[in-house]
């Protein structure tokens, strides 16, 4: 087969069949500072690390102890705020594969819950493959009495990972029925204006303050580093991966109580910057709080006009504000946020200004003003032929026509 | 309206129906091209409307597909040491999954096979063509260079060599440069008013003859072949009338291409006839404008003396003879390269000859067989090559055409023809027949055969036989 398939030009890789020597490797428990557990479906290697409650990492402190009320409206349900910080399962895993697919493996369960005044932190390394069932029991032993998953990005990649594994070793997933609390969604809802990259490792060492020594390695270059241990056996650059995983596990903990403490006094935590507090402020707007909702992007408008500073949530800030002063038919408050938004060209709010001329305050002059003002910078033609220009010329066109008609219906009246 | 057959019987019905959905009335038009599968299906309307559509072939046994398919498999459920696939048994598979593990794309523990690669490997896989690297067809525009798409290793020497007009997405482009080491064939956008057709030198060893069997005048087999392949020049043909219209060369390395095929060899008793019938006399062909002055080369290089018997200018006269015949060149000068002149007596010439006129009426065989086989099989004609030699080293020394799939390990295409042998003769008999063309044309035989005109009545005599329809006077 091996002539006929290279016949057929099939690289059939190195010459030699034997992997390179697995003999004069220092042992795991050496490197990784481990130990081999029994289990009933065989054995696992598993690192434990027992660290105390409320020891430092990066600017915060290691314990959930702020109001988890928004987390829970935001997440959708209101029992998470009635949650002990012992009632957490912080989950993160290393896997073969980054594309997913039921040929990934979790080689590595990161695993982290508070627990007699200390953070019980469990990493269940696979030294085989077919040690996969064995980890699959320690991670049901460890999280037996946890209600809830905290994870980054877990509910796109970890925890559909880990069920596939679950189910390819034919047994019940016991983290389903799990509250679950990602907090990729959240962490990009409240910096997405302010932070270039919104992963965990940027978060951590933009917001957090922890920075991670040379002994971290990048996401990417992790399934390499299994299949070199898998061929060679030398645990030594796997240490890196452990470190990686661990901090991640870590700060999915101080993440989370940081998340907390940010969402439930907002100015306390977040009033050197604007952005963050006007991204809480809708935060606060889709949960349903409208009060503090007005009261938040109030505070967060106030910063940027003081310090001369436009977020990029700033128009998008003016608007949102004035929709809600105007639902609740209170267009004196809402007529400034338009005119200052109407002062950075935002069509929407020039739009705004001439409905309520036309309609609420009936001066069609206005009215006529601001129709004007909006044809005047609206110019359908594409700046450059990027990708959206289609669609922007087709949304552009339509404004236009619908301010013309506008326009001619105001003339109308003016008669 | 179709213009022309749209290839197979199944995209036909397809495409007719697209009009008048519900229950409205609607007419499908198809208007015929010269192509002899359009010809054909003219007067034989019943295959469009009775049969059933053409075998869909894969073969999931193939090689690099099994291979393939095996670790995409792989990837979703470990195999064990007592795991089957398809009709592959678990010691055959271990031996796939050896060569995976090799390729460092399964890890081996506890008579287990784990998928260890971070490729996800169905998205590296292509399910349009197999094996090789593939060749970037590039353009350069305002100098910039752009990838507008990928052809196959095997298909860019045929496909895309200096010269060849290669159709993307419905764009006529001129091949510039096919750059071997940086694996991009360069194209310009332009229509010269002509396609090509390569032409190919060929070269065919058994690897393993897996069925034969005697019929009359002929024999069929199917194999397992090594075929080497040079294209040594292209023709240019004008659009849609198929007519040629000039040559060129080209220097390309040889592909080795190891794939089945299906060949028929054509007895000795029936050749025997085809000579006595008086069929071996060459035709007219037009050897190019420097033919006079290298045939006049080659007799003085050759001292005037026939090569085979030595006769001497005196006693008989002498001709040239071409050893590789005329037809195989791209044009007259290469084809009057001195080094493929021979110096030949004229019975001895005769004989050689002989071989060469037989020819005429295989390549008219091989044309026909070539065109007819997507009729039966979901393929192109270009799926399948062909190839006639007169003197086959698949078949003792005897005449034979040969069809291959033109895929590396094969498809299964000649396999299918083998057994439908009997059906693909025939039919091929009908159409050469039914065409109202004198001496051959691009629909039935091909275009004009290799002698420039001719080879209609070779080929129908040679068909005739073998359906037995004509075997008078062919000693038994």
């Amino acid at each position: 087969l091996n002539d006929k398939l290279r016949a057929l030009g099939v690289n059939l890789g190195p010459e030699h069949l034997k992997p390179a020597s697995t003999t004069g490797n220092p042992s795991l428990e050496e490197v990784l500072g481990g130990e081999r557990r029994s289990t009933p479906l065989g054995e696992i290697f598993t690192i434990r690390e027992e660290i105390p409650s409320r020891s430092p990492y990066g600017d915060f402190l290691l314990e959930i102890k702020s109001d988890l009320e928004i987390i829970a409206k935001w997440a959708g349900d209101e029992s998470i705020s009635a949650l002990d910080p012992g009632d957490f399962l912080f989950v993160d895993t290393e896997s073969t594969g980054l594309s997913g697919g039921t040929g990934t493996y979790a080689f590595l369960i990161g695993l982290g819950k508070f627990e007699n005044e200390h953070f019980q932190l469990q990493q269940l390394f696979l030294r085989d493959p077919a040690e996969e069932a064995a980890q699959l029991f320690v991670l049901e032993e460890f999280s037996a009495c946890s209600k809830a998953l905290v994870s980054f990005n877990g509910k796109s990649f970890d925890l559909p990972l880990i069920n596939s594994r679950f189910i390819q070793n034919r047994l019940n997933n016991p983290l389903t029925p799990l509250l679950h609390i990602d907090l990729l969604h959240i962490s990009r809802r409240i910096w997405r204006d302010r932070l270039p990259s919104r992963t965990l490792g940027n978060i951590e060492a933009e917001i957090l303050g922890a920075k991670r020594t040379d002994q971290d390695i990048p996401g990417w270059m992790v399934p390499g580093v299994y299949f070199q241990f898998l061929r060679d056996g030398n645990p030594e650059p796997v240490k890196n991966v452990l470190y990686h995983n661990r901090n991640d596990v870590l700060s999915l903990a101080i993440l989370l109580e940081h998340i907390a403490s940010i969402l439930s006094s907002p100015e306390k935590n977040s009033s050197e910057f604007a952005s963050d507090l006007l991204a809480i402020a809708r935060i606060y707007e889709e949960i349903g709080s409208h009060t503090r909702a007005v009261d938040l992007y109030s505070e967060g408008l106030r910063l940027c006009q003081r310090d001369w500073r436009i977020s990029g949530n700033y128009i998008e800030s003016l608007q949102r504000l004035a929709q809600i002063h105007k639902r609740a038919g209170e267009y004196k408050k809402a007529i400034p946020l338009w005119e200052q938004a109407a002062e950075h060209m935002d069509i929407d709010s020039m739009i705004e200004l001439a409905k309520y001329y036309e309609h609420i305050d009936k001066s069609i002059d206005r009215a006529i003003e601001w129709t004007d003002a909006c044809l005047e910078i609206l110019d359908p033609t594409p700046g450059d032929l990027s990708k959206e220009w289609l669609y922007e010329y087709f949304t552009k066109t339509d404004m236009k026509h619908d301010l013309e008609h506008r326009l001619n219906r105001l003339k109308r009246k003016a008669k | 309206m179709m213009l022309g057959y749209p290839g197979t019987i199944s995209s036909t019905l397809q495409q007719a129906g697209r009009a008048g959905r519900t229950n409205s009335t609607s007419l499908a038009v198809m208007v015929a091209t010269p192509d002899p599968l359009d010809q054909f299906l003219t007067s034989h309307p019943e295959f469009l409307f009775e049969k059933t559509p053409e075998n869909a072939l894969i073969d999931p046994d193939h090689l690099l597909i099994l291979l393939d398919h095996i670790a995409c498999a792989a990837f979703e459920l470990p195999f064990t040491n007592n795991s089957k696939f398809g009709s592959i048994d678990s010691h055959k598979l271990a031996e796939f999954l050896e060569v995976l593990s090799r390729q460092n794309k399964l890890h081996v523990s506890n008579d287990r096979y784990f998928w260890m690669s971070d490729q996800y490997p169905a998205s590296m896989i292509s399910i349009r063509n197999i094996g090789g690297e593939g060749f970037q067809l590039v353009t350069r525009e305002n100098g910039e260079t752009r990838r507008i798409g990928d052809i196959d290793h095997h298909s860019a020497f045929w496909m895309a060599h200096p010269g060849a007009v290669y159709i993307h997405e419905s764009r006529i482009f001129l091949v510039k440069d096919l750059n071997l080491d940086m694996t991009t064939a360069l194209l310009v956008e332009a229509d010269p008013g002509y396609y090509t057709m390569p032409v190919f030198d060929n070269h065919f060893h058994l690897l393993n003859e897996d069925r034969i069997e005697d019929l009359e005048f002929c024999t069929r087999h199917d194999g397992e072949l090594r075929v080497t392949t040079r294209v040594i020049g292209y023709k240019k043909l004008k659009w849609y009338t198929q007519e040629p219209v000039g040559s060129g060369e080209v220097d390309l390395p040889e592909q080795e291409l190891i794939t089945t095929g299906y060949w028929i060899s054509i007895h000795e008793n029936l050749v025997e006839h085809l000579v006595s019938l008086g069929m071996w006399r060459s035709g007219r062909i037009d050897y190019g404008s420097n033919w006079t002055r290298q045939r006049d080369a080659a007799k003085e290089r050759d001292g005037n003396t026939c090569q085979v018997c030595g006769a001497k200018d005196t006693s008989r006269q002498l001709h040239v003879h071409h050893k590789v015949p005329f037809k195989n060149f791209p044009s007259p000068i290469s084809a009057n390269n001195l080094d493929n002149l021979v110096t030949l007596c004229s019975s001895c010439h005769r004989k050689a000859e002989t071989v060469v006129k037989i020819r005429s009426g295989l390549a008219g065989l091989s044309f026909s067989l070539n065109h007819l086989a997507p009729l039966f099989l979901m393929c192109d004609t270009g799926d399948i090559g062909v190839h006639s030699d007169a003197v086959s080293h698949l078949a003792d020394g005897k005449p034979a055409v040969v069809l291959y799939d033109k895929a590396q390990a094969g498809l299964g295409f000649s396999r299918k023809l083998y057994e439908l042998h009997d059906q693909l003769i025939s039919n091929a008999l009908e159409l050469i027949q039914e065409c109202s063309c004198q001496n051959g044309c691009p629909s039935c035989v091909g275009p004009g055969g290799e002698f420039g005109e001719g080879g209609k009545e070779e080929t129908l005599m040679i068909l005739q036989a073998m359906t037995g329809m004509a075997t008078e006077g062919i000693k038994s």
